[in-house]
């Protein structure tokens, strides 16, 4: 590999063995290629502004890798998921994606004029749409291409593929065109993978991203010569046509998609992090934020350098979408991410931060290790999540690092139970991304939910564990398309114990974890009175008779006198008063999690228990000189997939003092709000563009 | 003139003190009524655990979270609540202000027999009033975003930078502000003319209000801002105040209480010196000659 920065010197001008007769050199990024190289584009397409189109020239090159000879092709139309209201993609959404429609007239779709092989021969009549996923005949988001003749292992193949194709307006579902503003995603025909003996290429859904083969792009944009352009990859030349137009030449190597975006209207910031060099378009109108959005991307490239490995590309590009065009904002692809702000974001507001820290964590769980998303979206999004998580806590203080207004401060953690708790237990984690029972639980079970699991883990193994686990997982699995076994079998390597217990339940079921203090009971002993006496607790207590043996403690405890304590101790006048003790800790939910149990003693005693959490409940019993102050269960809150955290403790008397005080708050803002109805007047009017 | 309005009130308001603790009173036994339905679920949920207890320091939002996501059987109760008991406050200050307007008229000490006896004599004509205003108000609050909506499409098209949208959504914050308190003022001035001439037709008030209001603009609006004002003041002062009372501790729970109910009860004596400042203003400014240029009166 050559290091990232001398790399965009362009080292060496070689003919390329993928040439098109325009497309004679290009740069070489990695003297060794870091990916098997499977499909490979060279492309030329053309911008028409006004009517939105592209048309292009696609030279596609792909390699049979597996040990099967292929005679058919699958490939993805994705643009189609917009081409009318009977697409597989219109009738899961309903024509909605994250709140954002197209325009009435607004449909995007993609065609394939001409399908040839490099020798002449016209394949264009053998295109056979199918859907693999559904019985939607109206869907032409995939493609089959039986070939003349098959592929062999080892062996490769060369398509020219003419196609036309139009962006939805507004941009939809994170790609298309507003104006003078164009967001170019999903765009070519793409080649699915073939994988597993079988191609792997499923429609386009509304909750589903995506899957594909690791190559070589060679891409030449003809726009308006004013405009600016940004893509996957690294500008090689510029070439004015003398038009009006301007052909901008990107390369890019071991990638596996190919975005790009064009605006007259873009301003530059540019920067570095580490050895990799940062370019921000911004919009004109948020163009103070431009700093703001650079300094993010450079925490996020060093937090993920220094935790998880090498960012081996040279460069990032950040995009900053237009007013009305959020549908291409907040989304991945190799070197370029889009983000989204509006005018005046307030400081404390973080929400440009966490979108480019969580869309750059893109370029390593799906785009260096290449999961399907179609298949295993949590593997992307999940643990792309937490490592949000993490780096949002790491850079901007455990005390509001999400939001921190007006002396709210809330964590991203926050965010993530406050959707998780709504709606734990619709779905496993593990599922196609279109076999959710809902949208919500799509995104509950594959942003916050794993995020929790991971954190979870994370305070169970350890965080050196956790650390060397998440590395070891980049660093066997980037340019490679890991499944979820893998990432399980690495985490039992690296803890050095089977986690299967913890991964069986945590992704393959729905199970809900909620351990609770049931019950907390404290009594004086009554001393015994009359003949013979060999006392024990069964005969001091009054009630509770049926609750009062004392368990066999397979616990830690660090007050081992009191459990064995009888009566006859006690018969002195002068003995202190003994108290009885009674903790019940209850598993609420399906979900099995060792706990850690606190009991503490109104004479400041506390006693530590472990509990693997298997059965139905634990009964814990002392008898102290002292009384029972409180229980707690999971007292430092290190099982972030706990539910309910208010249940995880319970105290004998009633503590009303912190519920007075929210009574007594909540009582002034009403009493404010009723003297002054038109404080709300401010919240309406800043909600507006705020 | 302001100056003189204020201080003639303040001196009103100090002699009918009582006037203040009813309005506060009545402040504080709905907000009493409002707390009931959010402290049950609340104790339910927090009272025997630790929460409980540390809740009484810092605010914690897990514990907002868990509430809104675990106490759903509360949250009718408490929107129910949130719905009503407003407007029964709404309708009980309108009836308060009668007394307190016919107290301040009549420039008479507080007599408990006048003053309950003309809140009620005077209801039934400001719910009348009040239903009147109402187009008024809606026009001052509605009509203002709308023409700042328009503004900017004639100037910046229908596809503005959002700089653009950011400044007017701040105009319209004001504006709406400005449209609020004016329908206010109107409804004040509208009352107090009822008061001062035993009017029973209440459009002619409404027209009256309107035109002085706006005949002496500077005058009332500086009265208004002048309160206004006073109470940013005083919410910052007890801001300042609540910030530094976060110690788990009961006693410094009750001083925050304590400070609480203090600062509602300024705001019950700015809004009753509003009251009575703007009686002085009205009377000695020339509102007769104001309906007589109207032809209202003859
Ligand atoms: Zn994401």
């Amino acid at each position: 590999m050559i290091h990232k920065r001398s790399a965009i010197l362009l080292i060496g001008v070689l003919l390329c063995a993928f040439v098109t007769p325009k497309l004679s050199a290009q740069p070489v990024i990695f003297e060794q290629p870091l990916s098997p190289r499977i499909a490979n584009y060279n492309i030329d397409v053309r911008l028409d502004v006004e009517k939105k189109l592209l048309f292009g020239k696609e030279r596609l090159t792909w390699k049979n890798v597996s040990p099967d000879v292929i005679d058919e092709l699958q490939f993805h139309l994705y643009l189609n998921g917009f081409r009318n209201n009977q697409s597989t993609f219109m009738q899961e959404s309903g024509g909605s994606h994250r709140n954002f429609k197209m325009d009435e007239d607004g449909w995007g779709f993609i065609k394939v004029d001409k399908i040839m092989l490099d020798s002449g021969v016209d394949l264009t009549g053998r295109i056979e749409f199918i859907h693999p996923d559904d019985d939607n005949e109206f869907d032409k988001t995939v493609f089959r291409l039986s070939l003349p003749e098959s592929i062999p292992p080892g062996g490769s193949i060369r398509l020219d593929i003419d196609f036309t194709a139009k962006l939805p307006q507004p941009p939809f579902a994170r790609t298309g065109a507003k104006d003078e503003y164009f967001f170019v995603g999903q765009w070519f025909p793409k080649i699915g993978v073939y994988i597993d003996g079988e191609w792997n290429c499923h429609q386009f859904h509304r909750n589903s991203e995506f899957f594909a083969d690791f190559g070589m792009y060679n891409v030449r944009m003809t726009v308006p010569e004013d405009n600016i352009v940004g893509a996957t990859g690294i500008e090689v030349e510029v070439t004015n046509n003398g038009d009006g137009t301007a052909t901008h030449f990107y390369h890019a190597e071991d990638v596996h998609d190919f975005a790009w975006t064009t605006s007259p209207e873009f301003v530059e910031v540019t920067g570095s992090a580490q050895d990799v060099d940062i370019r921000v378009l911004m919009q004109p109108d948020h163009v103070n934020q431009g700093e703001r959005y650079l300094e993010a991307a450079q925490v996020g490239v060093e937090y993920f350098q220094n935790w998880y490995g090498d960012y081996p590309f040279p460069n990032l590009t950040v995009v900053d979408p237009r007013r009305k065009a959020s549908g291409s904002g907040g989304m991945e692809y190799p070197t370029l991410i889009t983000a989204g702000t509006s005018y005046r974001m307030p400081d404390g507001i973080r929400l440009p931060e966490m979108v480019i820290i969580h869309e750059f964590g893109h370029n390593y769980w799906y785009h260096l290790v290449a999961s399907n998303e179609f298949e295993e979206p949590w593997l992307d999004e999940g643990i792309n999540s937490y490592s949000e998580n993490k780096i949002m806590a790491a850079e901007y203080g455990l005390n509001g690092d999400m939001l921190d207004i007006f002396g709210i401060k809330l964590n991203d953690t926050h965010f993530q139970r406050a959707s998780y708790i709504g709606r734990p237990d619709l779905d496993p984690i593990v599922k196609k991304a279109w076999e959710y029972y809902s949208n919500g639980s799509y995104a509950v079970n594959n942003y916050p939910r794993p995020a929790l699991v991971l954190l979870t883990l994370e305070n169970y193994l350890g965080q050196e564990t956790m650390d060397r686990l998440m590395r070891t997982y980049f660093e066997r699995w980037k340019f490679k398309h890991p499944k979820t076994q893998d990432f399980i079998d690495v985490a039992n390597e690296v803890a050095g114990q089977k986690l299967d217990w913890f991964f069986d339940q945590a992704l393959f079921t729905n199970y809900v974890l909620d351990y609770s203090v049931d019950r907390v009971i404290t009594k004086k002993i009554k001393k015994d009175k009359g003949y013979d006496f060999t006392l024990s607790v069964e005969h001091a207590l009054e009630e509770d008779s049926t609750e009062n043996e004392i368990p066999e403690q397979d616990t830690v405890s660090n007050d081992s006198a009191s459990e064995e304590t009888t009566i006859d101790s006690l018969k002195e006048e002068d003995e202190p008063e003994m108290y009885y003790s009674l903790v019940k800790i209850r598993r609420l939910g399906e979900f099995q999690f060792p706990v850690e149990i606190k009991v503490v003693f109104e004479n400041g005693d506390i006693v530590k228990e472990k509990w693997d959490g298997r059965d139905y409940w634990k009964k814990l019993e002392y008898i102290k000189p002292t009384k029972l102050a409180y229980a707690t269960v999971d007292p430092d809150e290190k099982i972030l997939l706990d539910v309910k955290f208010h249940n995880n403790s319970k105290t004998v008397e009633t503590n009303t003092i912190g519920v007075n005080k929210l009574a007594i708050r909540w009582m002034f803002w009403m009493q404010f709000l009723m003297d002054q109805p038109e404080f709300l007047n401010l919240f309406s009017g800043l909600s507006l563009r705020l | 003139m302001i100056v003189k309005s204020i201080i003639n009130g303040f001196k009103q308001v100090r002699r009918n003190m009582r006037i203040v603790y009813i309005f506060y009173l009545f402040n504080l036994l709905f907000g009493v009524l409002l707390m009931l339905p959010f402290r049950a679920p609340v104790s339910k949920m927090i009272g025997n655990t630790l929460w409980g207890e540390q809740l009484a320091g810092r605010f914690d939002f897990n514990f907002l979270l868990e509430f809104l996501a675990y106490s759903k059987d509360a949250l009718p109760a408490i929107s129910a609540f949130l719905t009503t008991v407003p407007i029964v406050y709404l309708l009980l200050s309108l009836f308060l202000s009668g007394g307190a307007f016919s107290i301040f008229v009549t420039g008479e000490t507080f007599q408990p027999v006048r003053f309950w006896g003309d809140s009620a004599r005077y209801f039934g004509r400001f719910i009348r009033l009040g239903l009147f205003t109402i187009p008024v108000f809606l026009a001052f609050i509605l009509l203002p975003p709308l023409l700042v909506k328009g503004i900017q499409r004639l100037i910046w098209g229908s596809d503005p930078y959002q700089n653009i949208l950011y400044w007017g959504g701040w105009l319209k914050v004001i504006l709406r502000y400005s449209g609020f308190y004016l329908s206010v003022m109107i409804f004040d001035y509208a009352r107090i003319y009822v008061v001062e001439n035993d009017e029973s037709k209440m459009l002619l008030a409404l027209k009256t209000g309107f035109l002085f209001v706006f005949k002496n603009l500077l005058r009332t609006g500086g009265l208004m801002l002048l309160i206004i004002v006073a109470g940013i003041i005083v919410l910052i002062i007890y801001n300042l105040i609540a910030d530094v009372l976060t110690l788990p501790n009961a006693l410094v729970i009750i001083f925050l209480f304590l400070v609480q109910q203090l600062y509602m009860f300024f705001r019950m004596l700015l809004r009753v010196t509003l009251y009575a400042g703007e009686v002085s203003l009205f009377q000695n400014s020339d509102a007769e000659e104001i309906l007589l240029a109207s032809g209202e009166k003859a």
